[in-house]
């Protein structure tokens, strides 16, 4: 028959199990067992453990398992400190689950701390976040009421504009949509203005102002300006001055009638309410000479 | 077995239940090399007298 050492060891550990032994109540208890472990024993002590563990398989087994326990507890759960059961004089032999419970409760600690200890970091890490979020949020809402607000201006002033820019278009079409209608279609009941010479103070300085008095409806008038005498002149011109001395309207084809006068038509647009001066002049020897100065007031 | 020293029963004993020679140094007190030690001329002699038993036993 030929052993190698595994086989040899199974019929060892076979031969020597409890179940094949008549008796069982020598068997270590476990207060002698952990104190092995721990090696708190004295000499005879190990020497009577040693040789039940020779002859006891279980026993070994259970030595061995509560080693590899303690060597786990000490190194992951710090288990130095958790006292192992101290030997009890009594025979009496509690179950093997009772010697277990310090390192299944320092396991258990240790996986609900990590467990525990996630979940706080993780809530911790939320509360951050929402306060950072509510910071932030308190922190810019005034520049992003400020920014909208501005937006929103630069905005309403851009409509306006474009508003004031299409009304202004429309106006100007509607201007000049009405200009040739005006210049194109007849105007009935146009007013004729007789100024002779006299009325307004001939050579005078100031000379005396003809009222003129116009419908509000009137657009067009015609003066009729006439002559106190014969003129020889070549050609004429008509300069048509405001109250102020200033210069509205100048016309340098002014042709006179065969009765002696010249006929000016005039529209209310140039000539709105006020005082003005029309001052007639004409060339002769190549010199400009005033023939003639009306003044009149025009209301409408 | 019985025939064996104590020391080198007690660490043959243990190492044919499964311990190892630092196991059985820890509980007795003795150094590592000193349990192998045991363990080794333990298990040399328990082979002279397993194959006068005619039982041949392979020390590894």
């Amino acid at each position: 028959m030929k052993l190698n050492s595994e086989e040899l060891r199974d019929l060892y550990r076979g031969e020597t199990a409890r179940s094949n032994r008549r008796s069982v109540g020598d068997c270590l208890t476990e207060d002698a067992l952990a104190r092995a472990v721990a090696g708190d024993l004295d000499q005879s002590e190990r020497e009577r453990v040693a040789d039940h563990l020779v002859t006891c398989s279980d026993c070994a087994k259970e030595y061995r398992v509560i080693k590899t326990v303690k060597a786990w507890a000490d190194e992951n759960a710090g288990a130095r400190t958790i006292p192992f059961p101290v030997a009890v004089n009594g025979k009496h032999r509690a179950t093997r689950s009772s010697f277990y419970f310090p390192y299944a409760v320092a396991a258990a600690s240790l996986v609900l701390s990590l467990a525990l200890g996630a979940l706080l970091v993780s809530k911790w890490r939320e509360n951050r976040r929402f306060v950072a979020e509510v910071n932030n949020r308190h922190h810019e809402d005034p520049a992003a009421a400020l920014a909208e607000s501005r937006r929103l201006l630069e905005k309403e002033s851009a409509a306006r504009r474009v508003a004031e820019e299409e009304l202004a278009k429309r106006e100007a079409a509607e201007k000049s949509s009405q200009r040739p209608k005006q210049s194109s279609t007849p105007e009935a009941n146009v007013p004729l203005i007789d100024l002779n010479p006299r009325d307004a103070g001939r050579g005078d300085q100031s000379p005396k102002v003809a009222a003129v008095q116009l419908s509000p409806n009137t657009n067009l008038f015609t003066l009729i300006l006439n002559l106190g005498g014969e003129d020889t002149s070549r050609s004429y011109s008509l300069e048509v001055t405001d109250r102020n001395n200033r210069t509205v309207w100048i016309t340098r084809d002014l042709r006179k009638s065969p009765y002696n006068n010249f006929t000016v038509a005039m529209r209310r647009g140039l000539f709105p309410a006020g005082e003005y001066r029309l001052k007639i002049y004409g060339m002769r020897d190549g010199r400009r000479a005033l023939i003639e100065q009306y003044a009149i007031r025009l209301t409408y | 077995m019985a025939k064996l020293p104590d020391a080198q029963r007690r660490a043959v004993g243990m190492y044919l239940q499964g311990m190892t020679s630092q196991d059985v140094a820890d509980l007795m007190g003795w150094s590592e090399p000193k349990s192998r030690n045991l363990v080794y001329r333990g298990l040399k002699e328990l082979r002279k007298s397993l194959r006068e038993e005619g039982i041949d036993y392979e020390i590894e």
